[in-house]
């Protein structure tokens, strides 16, 4: 099992006290690709925050890839172990493309794979743009480029934020289909969290988030 | 390291970050002007404090060894006054360490001790202990170690100085005399910066030996073997001058109402006119003989060159034209000559004034040294005189005198006893110190022997070392090592500077932590600048600590950068003080900088150890200040930055 969450509480501290997650449970496993679909606010973005250990729940347990490492060396799991593709892309504006996609190797103090950089900009259609400055590129453009900056590292798990989601009906199509093939294809494990139940569709499982529990 | 990749990139002036730009070039200029201050203050003071310690160290050793009154109350000590060998008088440290006296005792013809004698003070193994014989192996061991090290005894005693002045005047000449109380001080051969001290012969002082040479003819000698003369001046308004010295034909304004020629120096058209011809002068047209007198009027100055004949031969202008032969020396003075100082074997002719041969300093015999305030108060080479000093015979206390001649002048420093100090050959010293005279010195601190080495800075370190030595052959108690630090006159200095130092660094280290603080907000607006960046990165898998190393360095890249930029321009402006020095005083309207404390100019050198306290100082403080910021940003949270807006 590549992600295995058990009873994931989250509560927000504040002057009214939000649970916005209680007590959820996934397993996802190599090569399955899960579809999380909810409501805006419901708490899709904080569960799949969580799942990507960027932020901890205020219970419940989690573990990836069979553990879940001490919390110093949570950045190491994140650099290798999983890809984030995010709805506002999340590019470095001004390095180019070719070094968005070196950054987690350079993070992970591995020597930068620039052929493997290129097959992968390659695949997403953008080889030609590899010295492009990421402001320069178009959202689809940017989207591509974000998916190929997941694949880097060669990590098990790939968690989208609403990928599609600031483009247009017929760039969000090309998205959708790239994603989903260069995951099948790889043999990943795919959390979705979306709006859209055509690309949700193209998932394995389809899951609901209501009212901070998984519903299937 | 991917982190220094970044810190370049936030650092590197952008357009798209003007605000953050304009602020890290500030910080970099003021980091770098408080740097640039640190360092010219401290370079200046350490510069001035090398310099008095060069001056302290030069006549007095950065290192001395004294007896103590344990020797002095030593059987060692007190038995030569029991010898006939030594004339029942105590041997000085210097007579002991030439080897002129000790253990000459003889119970068979020498009078018995006294009961109140001490015994013979002997070591562990039951040998007898001489002290200064011992103290002599230390040293000559110490100086096969440490390259450059060199020592000598040495004598302070007192004496009344009389010297007569005798002055040669355009009326005839003068005498004045001189009478001062002066302590003696031994001339110290070995000591190798002691010819750095020594003036060399002025021009008053060589025309006072041509002067000399008209009584004593045997002066020629000297003269002829070391003096260069380069130039002579009219002794005083008017110099007459031989006719063929002025070319022929050649006419050269002149009056004649006083009934000599009278010829100014520079032309002028009010005047007549004479010109030299081969039967006499023509003046204004009328024909003079040879007999009347052409007398120069005003000043100038002639190269000139001594003949053999002991006249000038003069090469110079006269109203623009150019003249040249041989003059007497009558009349004129030298303006210009230089005397031999440096010899590299014995020279046959002793000159009359301190020599090195090979640089070893030689102190002609009779001669003695003055401090150079005396040379300002119009003492002058070669003038002869006595020291007079008290000693007492069998029936009482008798005025003895022994001739001395004023051989040069030195530079005394900082010498607590400044202008009254005079440096003799060590005998004289030790011959007054041994007649008990009425100038009666502090016997510990009177004699002892002095250590020179080449770095001041290691007078600790051979302290040190002698005070081991000394243990080892048990005559620690007989003597004490004392540095320049222990001076009396010099200590209150040395706090002095010490205290300034350390308050300055003091300060400096205040303004460059308020300084560094710019940093502080430098990087605070660059960690809300980059709030996204920062999440993107840990989204990667960036750990805290490396995104707080990212903002650490930065704020060290910062210091860096301004101290590099603070310490150039501090090596350019030293470089340069001079000129500062100038626009300081023209500012202030008055001299900027006192030259009896300061010396002729500021020091030029950047001080190596205020470099190394900024470069040091500076980085580690931007880079403490770097921190603060470093942990804001580490406390940002991805999710936060993260989610879609």
């Amino acid at each position: 099992m590549i992600l295995k969450a058990r009873n994931i509480v989250k509560t927000y501290t504040g002057a009214v006290p939000t649970q916005v997650l209680k007590g959820v449970s996934l397993d996802v496993a190599a090569g399955e690709s899960v579809a999380i679909m909810g409501k805006s606010g419901e708490g899709k973005s904080t569960l799949l925050t969580i799942l990507g250990t960027l932020e901890e729940p205020t219970s419940g347990t989690l573990e990836i890839c069979g553990s879940l490492p001490p919390k110093s060396d949570i950045p190491l799991l994140r650099n290798q172990k999983i890809g984030f593709i995010f709805q506002s892309y999340n590019l470095l504006e001004d390095a180019t493309l070719l070094e968005n996609l070196l950054l987690p190797q350079r993070i992970g103090r591995q020597k930068p794979d620039v052929a493997r950089a290129l097959a992968l900009l390659e695949e997403v259609g953008l080889k030609e743009r590899a010295p492009l400055q990421a402001r320069f590129l178009s959202g689809g453009e940017k989207q591509r480029a974000a998916i190929a900056r997941a694949l880097m590292n060669d990590p098990p798990l790939i968690l989208a934020d609403e990928p599609t989601g600031n483009l247009d009906h017929s760039h969000s199509t090309a998205i959708q289909t790239l994603l989903i093939n260069a995951v099948k294809k790889r043999g990943k494990a795919l959390i979705l969290v979306t709006h859209d139940p055509e690309f949700a569709a193209l998932c394995d499982r389809l899951l609901l988030l209501k009212d901070g529990t998984l519903y299937s | 390291m991917y982190e220094l990749s970044f810190v370049k990139k936030y650092l590197s002036p952008k357009k798209k970050q003007l605000s953050v730009s304009l602020i890290a070039l500030m910080s970099i200029g003021v980091i770098a002007l408080v740097v640039w201050l640190v360092l010219l203050f401290l370079s200046v003071t350490e510069g001035i404090e090398r310099t008095w310690l060069k001056k302290l160290t030069a006549l007095n050793a950065p290192l001395k060894i004294q007896p103590t009154e344990k020797y002095f109350s030593s059987y060692s000590y007190l038995i030569d006054q029991f010898s006939s060998a030594t004339s029942y008088s105590a041997r000085s440290i210097g007579e002991k360490m030439r080897g002129l006296a000790s253990a000459s005792y003889d119970p068979e013809t020498d009078p018995a001790l006294p009961e109140r004698m001490p015994p013979l003070d002997r070591d562990q193994t039951g040998s007898p202990i001489d002290p200064v014989g011992r103290v002599s192996s230390v040293l000559a061991q110490l100086q096969k170690k440490e390259q450059g090290l060199a020592y000598q005894p040495f004598e302070i005693s007192g004496a009344l100085l009389r010297l007569s002045l005798i002055r040669q005047q355009q009326t005839g000449d003068t005498e004045a005399q001189l009478t001062q109380v002066a302590f003696l001080a031994s001339f110290a051969e070995e000591n190798p910066r002691l010819m750095d001290l020594i003036l060399p012969p002025t021009a008053d002082d060589i025309n006072q030996l041509f002067f000399a040479a008209q009584r004593a003819p045997d002066l020629w000698n000297v003269i002829d073997s070391h003096i260069s003369v380069e130039a002579i001046r009219p002794f005083g308004s008017y110099l007459r001058l031989p006719p063929a010295l002025l070319p022929e034909g050649v006419a050269f304004a002149a009056d004649f109402s006083s009934g000599k020629l009278v010829v100014p120096a520079t032309h002028s058209d009010k005047l007549g006119s004479v010109v030299r011809t081969k039967e006499g002068w023509i003046y204004n047209g009328k024909p003079l003989p040879f007999t009347t007198a052409l007398l120069v009027e005003g000043f100038f100055e002639w190269d000139a060159r001594l003949t053999l004949a002991h006249t000038f031969s003069v090469h110079g202008q006269l109203q623009g034209v150019a003249i040249s032969g041989e003059i007497p020396q009558q009349g004129v003075v030298i303006s210009r000559a230089a005397a031999k100082t440096a010899f590299d074997s014995s020279p046959s002719v002793l000159p009359l004034w301190p020599y090195a041969v090979k640089g070893k300093p030689v102190l002609p015999q009779g001669g003695v040294l003055l401090a150079k305030n005396l040379q300002e108060s119009g003492v002058k080479m070669g003038d002869e005189g006595y020291l007079s000093y008290s000693a007492p015979t069998a029936s009482a206390i008798q005025e003895q005198r022994l001739p001395v001649r004023v051989a040069g002048f030195y530079d005394p420093g900082i010498l607590a006893v400044g202008s009254k100090c005079i440096l003799v050959a060590s005998p004289l010293a030790e011959m007054i110190n041994a007649s008990q005279s009425a100038y009666s010195l502090e016997r510990t601190s009177a004699s002892g022997i002095q250590v020179w080495f080449p770095d001041f800075n290691q007078a600790f370190a051979i302290k040190e070392e002698i005070q081991r030595a000394l243990k080892e052959q048990e005559i620690d108690g007989y003597c004490k090592v004392v540095t320049y630090h222990d001076y009396d006159f010099a200590k209150d200095l040395m706090q002095q500077f010490a205290s300034d130092k350390m308050l300055f660094t003091l300060i400096g280290l205040i303004i460059l932590i308020v300084a560094c603080c710019n940093i502080i907000s430098l990087l605070i607006i660059l960690v809300s600048d980059k709030k996204k960046e920062i999440g993107i990165l840990q989204a990667m898998g960036a750990s805290k600590r490396s995104i707080a190393l990212i903002f650490g360095l930065a704020g060290g890249a910062v210091g860096l950068i301004s101290s590099l930029l603070g310490a150039l321009f501090a090596y350019v402006t030293l470089k340069n003080i001079d000129i500062l020095v100038q626009l300081l005083s023209f500012v202030q309207g008055h001299q900027a900088f006192n030259t009896l404390f300061f010396g002729k100019s500021l020091p030029h050198d950047l001080s190596t150890s205020a470099l190394t306290f900024v470069l040091i100082a500076t980085p580690l403080i931007a880079l403490v200040a770097g921190l603060i910021p470093a942990s804001k940003a580490c406390r940002i949270s991805p999710a936060e930055t993260l989610k879609a807006p």
